[in-house]
């Protein structure tokens, strides 16, 4: 979708609920993969997601096109949402059991498999304990497969400075990685 | 791998690498052997680089998931009534629970007393507040 064409969206879903269902197709899987990636949990995914596009219903009518991208936006609630979340939970974690099964049958296969599983989430929970903005620009880089250019626009921020803030992601990254394997 | 070497920095090089990671080609031998004057720490930021891109293969809303998500969504917008909050969090959940438990104790103990102190006023009427004759 063009730029004039998503601003033209955004501006007819302020009072046509279709064109806000068209905008909510647009962006819920990446919205719920960046979410998804910052909990671990498919169950408080799911809540955030929905907070997430109330929210924005609440407010499109206020909305004021700024020259980035809708999904800068909708990010922005996310994060803010997860941020509310992590702060309300970091007294006390709670494990889905059911979720842990659903992982655990969607990975058919023994030993290796297993392996496979846990360095994954060990390597998910490294990557949960960066800065948001680090988080965010992993996810679009890599859940999204964005380039530089596009997440500075997300981000608001300059092609070359996503270029040094994910040179310095992977670095920090690499010695928390150090730190927690030695 | 001329283009390659035109990038000469390192946060080029992985910003490069990882592009083309995500177009499903993993490059990491030939960019070692093309940038050695990186070679301490290239390899394993490649390495890294390759796990992350496991790690965060992107994961999709369940399918009635989203599509009841979405109803929900239009049938709030038509009603032009969005509520407040979706309560699906099961820390909200127990704190409403348990904050309208403690409003309704205070409540009883209030009422309670306040029917305590009418039937002993209403008891001392009868004893002693009788008129006398």
């Amino acid at each position: 979708m063009s730029e004039n064409d998503e601003a033209a969206l955004v501006e007819r879903a302020k009072h046509d609920p279709e064109a806000f269902g068209v905008l909510y197709e647009t962006h819920v899987d990446r919205i719920y993969n960046y979410i998804y990636y910052r909990t671990g949990s498919v169950r408080d995914a799911e809540d955030l997601t929905s907070r997430t596009f109330f929210r924005a219903l609440r407010g499109i009518e206020r909305y004021q096109q700024q020259g980035v991208p809708f999904s800068a936006w909708l990010y922005r609630i996310a994060h803010n949402l997860v941020a509310n979340w992590h702060r309300d939970t970091s007294r006390r974690k709670v494990v889905y059991l059911d979720e842990l099964s659903m992982v655990a049958e969607s990975r058919p296969g023994p030993e290796d498999e297993l392996e496979f599983i846990a360095e994954e989430a060990w390597l998910q929970g490294a990557i949960r304990q960066l800065d948001a903005d680090r988080q965010l620009l992993l996810t679009l880089k890599f859940g999204e497969g964005l380039s530089n250019i596009e997440i500075g626009r997300i981000m608001g921020r300059s092609e070359g400075a996503i270029k040094s803030l994910y040179h310095r992601t992977l670095i920090a990254l690499k010695k928390q990685l150090s730190r927690e394997e030695s | 791998m001329v283009t390659m070497r035109q990038n000469n920095s390192l946060v080029d090089v992985l910003t490069m690498y990882t592009d083309r990671l995500n177009e499903g080609r993993d490059m990491a031998a030939e960019v070692v052997r093309t940038f050695p004057e990186y070679a301490p720490d290239l390899a394993a930021l490649l390495d890294l680089t390759r796990r992350l891109k496991a790690a965060l293969m992107p994961v999709k809303p369940a399918l009635a998931f989203r599509q009841a998500l979405r109803a929900n969504l239009l049938v709030a917008r038509h009603a032009k009534l969005v509520p407040h909050i979706t309560i699906r969090n099961p820390f909200r959940r127990q704190r409403i629970v348990l904050i309208s438990a403690a409003i309704g104790s205070v409540v009883s103990v209030v009422v309670g007393v306040i029917a305590a102190q009418v039937i002993r006023n209403r008891t001392a009427d009868r004893t002693h507040g009788l008129p006398s004759a």
